[in-house]
């Protein structure tokens, strides 16, 4: 029992199993609810609800009738995706024993999360879905969009790198001299506190999700268990899909994407089954808007240190750092639906393009085969470019430990 | 940093667990331990070899 209860919250999981639960997790969602695990059309409408305790009407902007604002977060299924997602992560933080207020040093690291964060709300919404809608779970929808968000953001992000790798936007570290190495580390108090919080906190959500159960609101119910294993994967897996574009170009680490890449096929051939025995796929236009969004995506996550769905459950850790970032993904998602219509977005990047589903355009077996290739072709990218990549600074060895140990003896 | 120089990084990003040994062995430096957890901290013992 303890040494089961160590595997599952003393050390993070592997990524490739992690986020293809969460790829069998986000197909089996959308059989339930005919709906895609997504988090940032639930920020925008967020922020239209702020805009309106502040007393501004929304009511007119094209933007949020697009996406629909009846309701509130607690009575959407998209809203609890969202507080099931917080919770979820929360927990295996508490029960991990690893939450922590954590003020980074730098405190130029706040104004650039935030700066990043609205870059990237803007960029996400602006091609109708951020790394999840339009990439992770909107590739198996086979929306041809999902593969040009993908593209963009690549290219987004290598920007991005270029950005913060400047002397300007890193600072000074604060490295201290020490006159002996440190052998014995302070030890941490043993404390019980956090996993019995943890507990509790696991507890209450679970009544949340009975009392729906209860009431009859099934689709709340399932959507807030759909978002609690959402939180609790991409927390355990480490799931970060901005360190799966920015490390390839900063050191050709390609753990995280080969990872995403595998999860991808996972969602893909679930879905499969489900649009193939009927079920409509929400396919978005393949817009100008769609690849400019991408790219400020890339931009925005680099600068954040985080996309959407990676600050989420780094806020539950402590991290103030993203609590900047949330806020920044709001103001940019606002401010993206205030633009839409009011400063012409809509007309001059998206209005003519059609929606492209490949399973329509190829036909169902090419689609599926197709869309497989395509990640596995992704995958292998990966996987050449974490072997051929070269280092502008530091030695070169080959890329285990042993290596590096032999050539210190 | 010259040879033989040793850096000791305390990091409390949980996900700096997966990337720092991993980055550390590509750019060419030797990790000269297991990352160690104390509390919420994770603490990096990194040589530079030349």
């Amino acid at each position: 029992m303890r040494s089961l209860y160590q595997k599952i919250f003393k050390t993070y999981w592997n990524p490739y199993v992690a986020i293809s639960l969460a790829g069998v997790l986000s197909a089996l969602y959308f059989g339930a609810t005919g709906t895609v695990w997504a988090v940032t059309g639930e920020f925008t409408r967020l922020g239209g609800h702020v805009l309106e305790w502040f007393g501004v009407d929304t009511s007119k902007w094209a933007y949020f009738q697009l996406i629909k604002m009846q309701g509130s977060p607690l009575t959407r299924t998209d809203g609890w995706i969202v507080i099931g997602m917080l919770f979820g992560a929360l927990i295996t933080v508490l029960l991990s024993n690893s939450f922590k207020i954590r003020v980074p040093q730098q405190k130029r690291r706040l104004v650039q999360g935030f700066v990043g964060g609205i870059i990237a709300g803007f960029g996400a919404r602006l091609a109708l879905g951020c790394n999840l809608a339009a990439f992770f779970s909107g590739v198996p929808q086979f929306s041809f969009h999902a593969w040009l968000f993908m593209l963009a953001t690549a290219v987004g992000t290598y920007i991005g790198v270029k950005i913060v790798m400047t002397k300007w936007w890193r600072g000074k570290p604060n490295l201290k001299p020490a006159t002996a190495t440190v052998t014995k580390l302070p030890v941490g108090k043993k404390r019980t506190l956090q996993p019995l919080l943890g507990l509790l906190v696991s507890v209450f959500f679970l009544g949340v999700v009975v009392y729906f159960a209860l009431q009859g609101k099934n689709l709340l119910a399932i959507a807030a268990l759909a978002g609690l294993g959402f939180g609790i994967l991409i927390e355990r897996g480490q799931i970060c899909f901005t360190s799966a574009f920015r490390d390839q170009w900063i050191s050709g680490r390609s753990v995280m994407t080969k990872a995403i890449a595998v999860g991808m096929m996972v969602a893909t051939v679930c879905t499969f089954f489900y649009i193939h025995n009927g079920m409509p796929a929400l396919i978005k236009p393949a817009a100008p808007s769609t690849l400019l969004g991408g790219l400020l995506f890339g931009i925005g996550i680099v600068m954040a240190g985080g996309c959407e769905t990676g600050m989420m459950y780094r806020m539950m850790e402590g991290q103030v750092h993203y609590l900047f970032v949330g806020i920044g993904n709001l103001v940019g998602a606002t401010v993206l639906a205030y633009g839409w219509d009011h400063l012409g977005i809509y007309n001059a990047l998206t209005k003519g393009w059609q929606p492209i589903n490949l399973l329509k355009s190829w036909g169902e077996p090419a689609g599926l085969i197709g869309t497989l290739v395509m990640l596995a072709c992704w995958w292998l990218l990966a996987h050449w470019w974490s072997q051929h990549y070269k280092f502008g600074r530091g030695l070169q060895v080959k890329s285990d430990v042993l290596t590096a140990r032999k050539a210190m003896k | 940093m010259k040879a033989n120089q040793i850096l000791h990084v305390i990091a409390d990003c949980p996900q700096s667990f997966q990337t720092v040994p991993e980055e550390v062995v590509k750019h060419g430096y030797e990790l000269m331990r297991e990352p160690e957890r104390a509390g919420q901290d994770l603490h990096f013992f990194i040589r530079v070899l030349r």
